[in-house]
């Protein structure tokens, strides 16, 4: 997936400009690929990560918190150029285990999950 | 069994018209409340729901631009001010649409193949993105507390200048109701147009819009939510490249050919186009073949033409424009654009032509 590579560097340059320091990334693929099956059920919320297209970004383990003042600024300036071109988009979690899901590719929506 | 069926018809119809009557999905703008009140049945559990979404455009902005220049590149800066009454800061911030994108020089290239060589690859990725990243920086400036970049879209040959408040606490939360924030600039070679500048509020849950069905209604309302939910303010912006080598009937074209977008975006009407127009039929055969006479004249013509109608318009400073004038949002929506006073030429537009102008007729009487 060099498509996919390319995009993640180009993320994580995006994230640096910001300010971040280190970028914590999880659960890209498993080695031999198939599903991550987290939850024994083969299914949600863990099946999109299969091929290294869709990626974990945990702002928390890196010690790079979002305060719940700053979501929305950082949902503006990650989502609101959805409209130009940006080679990933991201899926907002900030509730149970608070973390982004990265879409490397392909995907050209910004969410905000309830979960 | 034909029968059958029609009496099965008949009693059912009634039943299916009431239960779509009650159950309709519906997208109400309160003025009120400045709200959207959205009204669906929730994809995931089938239960029809309320919910709201706050308009961004509760917010007052005007922008001063102005440029400065000690030869190359011009610098641009810009004021933003939200003025007393508004209900939001203005937290998004974009001048949208520069009809460039730019060639980065000495861009270092990725000869290595990720397959054969990964490692080689991927250092040569970094190199290049860092190449991207200074660039972008030496480009586009933001105050403390905001960040700034560079939006390109190649598909479309466009780039945009964007800037959003930081994302530590202590970063700006976007410029306050009665405030004006500073410190907005782009330095480029190119000379001035018009572009407009993309503005919206910040609200609580920008988000509002995600969730809803994938539906041919949804689409289609969440695409006419999001086209009213900003504000356009017009700015002078780096739209116009300079020939190189120089050469001033082409770049008299390009002027031209930019000042025709703006009867589109009401920058200016279509009388004064046409005058104009004829103007520059004069101009840019007269730069052609050297006749500075004629070019003067014509350029004369259409300086009278901008400052006959913009009293106090002046260009004394060469390449300078810091006219001390702030920019209103344009009216958008039919009912805004019925109130608005009639102007046969926007003042960044006249300014914009000004500047150029005085920009050919210098490098004319310098002998280029």
């Amino acid at each position: 997936m060099p498509q996919s590579q390319i995009n993640l560097q180009s993320m994580i340059n995006a994230f640096a400009a910001e300010g971040w320091g280190t970028v914590a990334l999880n659960d890209a693929s498993l080695y031999w690929g198939g599903s991550y099956d987290i939850t024994s059920n083969w299914g949600a919320p863990h099946k999109a990560h299969r091929d290294g297209r869709e990626i974990d970004i945990s702002f928390a383990r890196a010690q790079n918190p979002v305060s719940i003042s700053k979501q929305n600024d950082f949902y503006d300036k990650f989502c609101k150029s959805k409209k130009v071109h940006i080679p990933f988009s991201i899926l907002h979690h900030y509730v149970r285990v608070p973390h982004f899901h990265v879409f490397l590719e392909k995907q050209q929506a910004c969410f905000k999950s309830e979960h | 069994m034909k029968f059958i069926q029609f009496i099965r018809f008949v009693l059912l119809a009634p039943g299916l018209c009431l239960g779509l009557a009650h159950a309709q999905d519906s997208a109400v703008y309160d003025t009120q409340q400045n709200l959207w009140k959205l009204y669906y049945q929730d994809p995931e559990t089938s239960q029809w729901v309320n919910k709201t979404y706050e308009a961004r455009t509760a917010i007052r902005p005007t922008i001063k631009s102005r440029i400065f220049s000690n030869g190359i590149p011009f610098s641009y800066q810009y004021t933003v001010r939200n003025q007393r009454g508004a209900k939001q800061n203005i937290s998004v911030i974009s001048i949208w649409g520069i009809p460039l994108v730019y060639t980065i020089p000495n861009l270092p290239f990725v000869t290595a193949n990720a397959k054969t060589d990964p490692e080689t690859e991927d250092k040569q990725q970094w190199v290049q993105l860092e190449a991207k990243k200074k660039f972008e920086t030496g480009v586009v400036q933001a105050p403390r507390g905001w960040s700034a970049g560079l939006r390109v879209d190649e598909k479309e040959g466009k780039t945009s200048f964007v800037w959003t408040p930081g994302l530590k606490d202590t970063d700006s939360y976007g410029v306050e109701p009665g405030r004006s924030q500073s410190g907005f600039a782009v330095l480029r070679p190119e000379l001035p147009g018009v572009a407009r500048t993309y503005l919206q509020g910040r609200i609580a849950e920008p988000w509002g819009l995600d969730g809803l069905p994938e539906t041919l209604f949804w689409t289609a309302k969440v695409d006419e939510i999001e086209a009213q939910d900003y504000l356009l303010v017009p700015v002078l912006a780096p739209v116009i490249p300079v020939p190189n080598p120089y050469n001033g009937a082409e770049l008299a074209r390009q002027l031209k050919a930019h000042v025709q977008t703006w009867l589109k975006y009401g920058h200016i009407n279509a009388d004064l186009l046409t005058r104009l127009n004829r103007q520059f039929d004069v101009l840019i055969p007269a730069l052609d073949i050297g006749n500075k006479q004629a070019a003067r004249a014509a350029v004369r013509a259409m300086r009278k033409e901008c400052a006959d109608r913009h009293p106090g318009l002046t260009d004394e400073k060469i390449g300078e424009d810091d006219d001390d004038h702030d920019a209103q949002a344009m009216p958008r929506m039919p009912v805004q654009r019925a109130a608005a006073p009639a102007l046969a030429i926007d003042r960044v537009a006249a300014r914009a032509l000004a500047f150029d102008l005085r920009y050919l007729m210098e490098r004319m009487d310098a002998g280029q």
